[in-house]
C-alpha cells in the first residue's frame, strides 16, 4: 500500500517538475519573441528580465530587499503596504502549463488565470514560504475560493471583505473599517506600527510613479508604444522597487518621446478580463489583424495604479480615508453591483482619441466580465462604436479561429 | 497652483475688508459676504445686516415711498447685481470670516489633527439650520415694526452672529465680547453670542468651514444662481466616480461626485472654491464658467502636476 502512496507522490512530483520546465520554455519563448519585435529597445530589457521573477519569488524578495506579501486583485491599497516596509506582489498567472497542471482536478469552468496560479503554487522554486502573508480581497466568486483550494500554499490569510455596492455611506464606511483591519493585520505581521509621514511618503511614491505611468499611456494613445509593450510592462509592476521601476519607465518615456507615431486608423480599445504575461496571444492576434490597442482598461494593464490619490486631510485617518476610497470608489471592476460609470471610462477615453471599435476580452469562466458584456456592447453600440466579444482560454489552439473573426472586425473599422 | 491664488486673494481680501476703511475704502452695505460692520474701519457692510436694518422698514407705509424705501430696493437690486457677478466666489474666495476659518483648519492640519467627520445623514439634517436662520433674519424686523417685538431683538441675526464678537478683534477691538447688562434681551443675547463663538472657533479648528454650515448668506447667493454669470458645471457621461471631489470638498458635497444627470451641480453649499474641479482627474468633468468664458476646467495634467504633494512632506 505504501509503495503505491509513494509511486502516487513520485509522479505527482514529476508532474510538477515538468510543468515547471514547461512554465519557465514559456516564459523564456514569451519574452523571445518580443525580443524579436521590430519595436523592441534595449530599455525594455530590465522589464523582460523582470518578468520571470514571479517564478522565483525568492529572487524577488532579494532584489527588493523586503519582505514580500502576496496579493490578489487591485483593492488593496499598495501604499499602506510600502509604508510598512513590505512589499505586496501580485500573485496573477498567465501560464498555460501551469493552468494544465492543476486543470486536470479544478472545475473545468473555473477562471483560467486562478487556475494557472493554483498550478503555479504547487511548483517547488515558488514555495509560498517566500510570501509572509496573502490578502484576498473578496471579489469575484473565485478569488474568495482560492485561499480554500490552495491552502496548503497560502499561509496567514486575511480576507479584504469588498463592499459591492460603492456609492453610499454604507459601503465607503465598511470599506475604510476593512483597511483598518488590513492596517492591523500588516502591523501585526511585520510588528511594527504606521508611522503618519511614511504613510505620507509612500503615497508620494506611488503618485510618481501614477504620474510616469500616465505619460507611458500617453504614448499608447497617440500610437508610439505599442500596447503588448505597456502591458508588459505594467505585468511588472511590483516586481521591483517602486521607485527604480519608475525611472525605467521614464527612461522608456524619453527615449520614445520624440518618435513619429505610427498611423493606423484601426484603432482598438481592450475592455474585460485580465491579460497576465505569457498569455499575450489576443494582444498579438489584434496586432496580427492589424489594429492596434491605444487604450484599455484591464486591472493588469492600464489599472493598476487607481489614480491619483489626493487628500486633503493629512492626519493618519485622512490618508487612510483617501486611500480606501481612491482604491474603492473609481474601481469598475465587473464584480460591482453599482458599476454604471464603468461605461464612462470607455466612451470617454474612446471619443477623445477617434477610437471606434471596442474588443471585449473573457476568460473562460470570468463570469463578472461575461455578465457586463451584455450592457457594455448595448449601450456601445447605442452611442456608435463597434464592438467584438472574444471569449478565450489559456490554450493557443483557438489562435485561428480568433484571428479570423478580428480580422473581419478591422475591416469594418477602416 | 488654483488653492495658492485662492489663498492669496482670500488673505489679501481679508485684509482689504478688516482695514480698507482706514484708507477711506467704502464698497457700500450689500456686499455679499461676512464683511462685519462692527469692525471699525471696515471696507464695506454685510448685507445681512442691511437687510435687517432695512426690512422692517419696506412695509412701513409712510416710509414706503421715501428716500430711505427706495435704499431697500437699490441695496437689494445691488445685492443681486453682486451676486450674480461672482456667485458663491464671494464665500470660496472673498469672505473675511471664510478665510479665517481657513486658517483654523490649516492649523488643525498642520498638528496633524484628524478632521471631525459628520454622516451623511446628520449633515443632510443641518442643511435646514440656514433656512431657519434665514427666516428669522426676515420674521424678526417685521414682528419689530409690526408685532410689536422689543427694539433690542433689532439685528437680531447680528446679535448671535461669531463675526460679530470676532472680526473686530483684528482692529483691536474686545468689547463685544462683554455682556450687555442692560436687560434679560440683550444679557441673553451676549452670552449667546459668546458662547456660538466659541462653538465657532472651536468647530472650525476641527472642521473645515464649520460655520458655513449654518450660514444664511448662502441662501440668499443661492437665490441668483439660475441669472448668475457663474456656472458651475459637470460633465457627468464623463466622470469617473472616483470621488476626489467629495473628498477635497471643505464641506463634504457629494452631490458633485454622486450627481448623474444633471450638468449644474452648485448646491446650496457650495462655495465655488473649486478644490473639486482642481482635484478631479478627468479631462474637462468639472468646470466653472464665467458667461462663456472657462476659469477653470479640471484635467489629468492639472492633477498630475499639482497633486504630487511632494511638498506636503513638510506640512
Amino acid at each position: 500500500m505504501n509503495k503505491i502512496v509513494q509511486k502516487d507522490e513520485e509522479r505527482r512530483l514529476r508532474q510538477r517538475a515538468k510543468a515547471y520546465e514547461k512554465t519557465c520554455e514559456e516564459y523564456s519563448y514569451e519574452i523571445s519573441v518580443l525580443q524579436a519585435r521590430t519595436d523592441y529597445i534595449a530599455e525594455f530589457d530590465y522589464f523582460l528580465d523582470l518578468l520571470t521573477l514571479l517564478l522565483h519569488p525568492a529572487k524577488l524578495k532579494e532584489k527588493v530587499g523586503r519582505p514580500l506579501i502576496g496579493l490578489f486583485c487591485i483593492q488593496a491599497p499598495l501604499e499602506l503596504f510600502h509604508a510598512l516596509g513590505v512589499h505586496p506582489v501580485k500573485l496573477c498567472s498567465g501560464s498555460y502549463a501551469a493552468q494544465r497542471l492543476s486543470a486536470a482536478y479544478l472545475p473545468a469552468l473555473m477562471c483560467p488565470m486562478l487556475k494557472s496560479y493554483i498550478g503555479s503554487s504547487e511548483f517547488a522554486a515558488s514555495t509560498s514560504t517566500c510570501y509572509d502573508a496573502t490578502i484576498v480581497p473578496t471579489t469575484c466568486d473565485w478569488v474568495v475560493k482560492v485561499p480554500e483550494i490552495a491552502k496548503e500554499t497560502i499561509t496567514n490569510l486575511h480576507y479584504l471583505e469588498l463592499p459591492h455596492v460603492k456609492q453610499n455611506e454604507k459601503g465607503v464606511r465598511r470599506w475604510l473599517e476593512e483597511i483598518y483591519a488590513l492596517k492591523l493585520f500588516l502591523e501585526q505581521t511585520t510588528g511594527t506600527k504606521l508611522k503618519r509621514q511614511d504613510l505620507m511618503n509612500s503615497m508620494n511614491t506611488f503618485m510618481r510613479g501614477w504620474k510616469i505611468f500616465q505619460e507611458l499611456i500617453e504614448l499608447k494613445r497617440k500610437n508610439i508604444i505599442s500596447g503588448v509593450w505597456v502591458t508588459v510592462i505594467a505585468n511588472t509592476f511590483m516586481l521591483d522597487d517602486i521607485t527604480s521601476w519608475a525611472k525605467k519607465i521614464e527612461l522608456v518615456v524619453k527615449k520614445l518621446q520624440s518618435k513619429q507615431p505610427a498611423a493606423n486608423p484601426r484603432k482598438i480599445f481592450l475592455a474585460g478580463s485580465p491579460i497576465i504575461f505569457p498569455n499575450l496571444k489576443l494582444l498579438q492576434l489584434i496586432e496580427q489583424a492589424g489594429m492596434t490597442v491605444c487604450a484599455d482598461d484591464l486591472c493588469s494593464s492600464e489599472r493598476i495604479f487607481p489614480g491619483a490619490t489626493v487628500y486633503d486631510d493629512p492626519s493618519e485617518h485622512g490618508l487612510l480615508k483617501a486611500l480606501a476610497e481612491r482604491y474603492h470608489q473609481a474601481c469598475i471592476c465587473p464584480t460591482f453591483a453599482d458599476n454604471e460609470r464603468r461605461i464612462n471610462t470607455i466612451l470617454r477615453i474612446t471619443e477623445s482619441n477617434n477610437i471606434t471599435g471596442v474588443i471585449f476580452h473573457v476568460l473562460k469562466g470570468c463570469h463578472p466580465y461575461d455578465i457586463e458584456s451584455l450592457t457594455i456592447e448595448a449601450t456601445l453600440r447605442a452611442n456608435g462604436r463597434k464592438f467584438l466579444k472574444i471569449e478565450t482560454d489559456y490554450v493557443k489552439e483557438d489562435s485561428q479561429n480568433i484571428l479570423t473573426r478580428l480580422e473581419a472586425f478591422a475591416q469594418t473599422l477602416a | 497652483m488654483v488653492d495658492n491664488l485662492r489663498l492669496l486673494i482670500q488673505n489679501f481680501m481679508f485684509v482689504l475688508w478688516t482695514y480698507g476703511g482706514r484708507i477711506g475704502l467704502n464698497f457700500g452695505y450689500s456686499i455679499p459676504c461676512f464683511s462685519c460692520p462692527y469692525v471699525p474701519g471696515c471696507a464695506g457692510h454685510c448685507y445681512l445686516m442691511t437687510l435687517q436694518g432695512q426690512w422692517g422698514f419696506a412695509f412701513y407705509f409712510p416710509e414706503l415711498l421715501s428716500y430711505k424705501g427706495f435704499k431697500v430696493v437699490l441695496y437689494f437690486l445691488i445685492f443681486i447685481l453682486l451676486t450674480m457677478l461672482l456667485s458663491k466666489l464671494w464665500c470660496g474666495w472673498i469672505c473675511p470670516f471664510g478665510t479665517l476659518q481657513e486658517w483654523l483648519a490649516k492649523l488643525r492640519k498642520k498638528l496633524g489633527i484628524r478632521e471631525t467627520e459628520f454622516s451623511w445623514k446628520t449633515r443632510e439634517r443641518l442643511k435646514p439650520v440656514k433656512y431657519i436662520l434665514l427666516a428669522l433674519l426676515i420674521i424678526t424686523p417685521l414682528l419689530i415694526t409690526f408685532g410689536g417685538l422689543h427694539r433690542d431683538f433689532y439685528l437680531f441675526f447680528c446679535q448671535i452672529c461669531p463675526g460679530k464678537p470676532i472680526m473686530p478683534l483684528f482692529a483691536g477691538q474686545t468689547r463685544n465680547f462683554a455682556l450687555d447688562f442692560t436687560n434679560t434681551i440683550t444679557l441673553t443675547f451676549s452670552v449667546l453670542s459668546i458662547i456660538i463663538a466659541a462653538g465657532t472657533l472651536l468647530g472650525s479648528f476641527f472642521k473645515d468651514r464649520f460655520f458655513c454650515m449654518f450660514c444664511p448668506m448662502l441662501p440668499l447667493i443661492q437665490m441668483s444662481k439660475k441669472i448668475s454669470f457663474i456656472r458651475f458645471e459637470k460633465s457627468v457621461h464623463t466622470c469617473s466616480g472616483c470621488g476626489n471631489c467629495q473628498r477635497m470638498c471643505p464641506v463634504d458635497i457629494k452631490d458633485v461626485h454622486l450627481e448623474k444627470t444633471e450638468k449644474d451641480v452648485m448646491s446650496e453649499d457650495c462655495m465655488l472654491c473649486m478644490r473639486c474641479s482642481e482635484a478631479c482627474p478627468e479631462d474637462n468633468t468639472v468646470t466653472v464658467n464665467f458667461l462663456k468664458y472657462k476659469l477653470f476646467s479640471s484635467s489629468r495634467k492639472y492633477v498630475a502636476e499639482n497633486y504630487q504633494q511632494g511638498k506636503s512632506l513638510n506640512e
